[in-house]
């Protein structure tokens, strides 16, 4: 059976396709909403339940099949998160503390980020819940979408709703916005 | 290397995002261009970075709890749920019935009562005026009197009830 039925199901009611769904789609839904919102936020669980709910019994129509499903509840989660940061008058995202911490030796940050570092930065670790609090959130966002979810590009366009070339864009600002603030890497 | 930095799709290139012939066009400049190179560098570092710390994944346990919170009603609980509702209704209506009727007979019984009263007046006054023997006494006219006057109060007050 192909996603579309058992959404279909799913929203007539089969909590057996529910339950297949939520198996199939939960940890990637998780994921995502720990790293948008912080892993310790309180409403991480309520942003992949609503997400869950109004795919369910939202009347949300907006899955066609063309895009993978998993695409399209991304993009619902996304937007779910987006209104809780309105909610909360737009303060910065919270702390990543579901995400493991690396020692933050990072060197200072360098003006000149084609500058190869020394053979020694290969060992530097890098504090990258640091670095993800410090991005605009629809940085964070392409960020979060592209390292952690492995979502191709037309994907991350899928799920922001935006053109295909503004996703790039709007990554390759944000990695250059990370190697600016926090050094080189490699 | 700014110049570059807008021509060459770097973060493309390392997300394998560049068709065959871009590809080959990148990597052509990538053995003339020592910042590129770096550049690119960089940005794998990055990308082994976020891998090596993503987010602990749910547990079983926590996804099963998903799947619970968003069940739908069961349909039994649902057919229940408009049985009661259908019933409800109909035990309501049947209670109005009854109040309705308890309440008419109430009243019709008052009614019944009141008129009875009234006749066995009436006729315990004819019987003393019909078996009245000789001219009657004006002590026997005042009892009379006042026993009309009674029943005159006592059919006005239950008319007055009545209202």
């Amino acid at each position: 059976m192909n996603e579309e039925e058992l959404l279909a199901l799913a929203r007539r009611g089969d909590n057996a396709a529910r339950t297949e769904l939520v198996m199939r789609h939960g940890r990637r839904l998780f994921g995502l909403a720990a790293a948008l919102l912080g892993g310790a936020d309180a409403d991480v669980n309520d942003v992949v339940q609503e997400t869950f709910l109004a795919a369910f019994d939202g009347g949300l129509k907006g899955f066609k099949g063309d895009a993978s499903l998993a695409t399209w509840l991304g993009g619902v989660l996304v937007n779910r998160v987006r209104k809780l940061r309105r909610y909360r008058h737009s303060r910065p995202a919270g702390p990543l503390d579901g995400v493991e911490r690396h020692d933050a030796r990072r060197q200072p940050a360098g003006d000149d980020p084609a500058s190869p570092g020394p053979a020694t930065q290969v060992e530097q670790r890098i504090d990258v819940a640091t670095m993800l609090d410090s991005l605009p959130p629809e940085y964070r966002e392409v960020i979060v979408l592209r390292e952690w979810q492995q979502m191709s590009y037309t994907e991350i366009a899928s799920v922001l709703g935006v053109p295909e070339r503004t996703a790039e864009t709007r990554l390759t600002r944000a990695r250059r916005m990370l190697r600016r603030r926090f050094g080189g890497y490699g | 290397m700014v110049d570059c930095e807008n021509r060459v799709r770097l973060d493309a290139y390392h997300d394998g995002e560049l068709s065959p012939a871009e590809r080959s066009d990148v990597e052509a400049h990538l053995r003339d261009c020592p910042s590129c190179a770096a550049e690119l560098a960089a940005i794998r570092g990055m990308s082994g970075a976020f891998a090596d710390a993503a987010p602990r994944e749910p547990s079983h346990e926590q996804l099963l709890q998903m799947a619970r919170s968003v069940r739908a009603e069961p349909s039994d609980a649902r057919m229940l749920l408009r049985l009661f509702r259908g019933t409800a209704v109909a035990a309501a209506v049947l209670l109005a019935c009854a109040l309705a009727a308890a309440v008419y007979l109430s009243q019709r019984n008052r009614a019944a009562a009141h008129e009875a009263m009234v006749l066995d007046h009436v006729a315990i006054w004819s019987q003393s005026a019909t078996f009245a023997t000789g001219p009657v006494s004006d002590e026997r006219q005042s009892e009379q009197q006042v026993l009309l006057a009674q029943w005159i109060a006592d059919d006005l007050r239950g008319r007055q009830e009545e209202r």
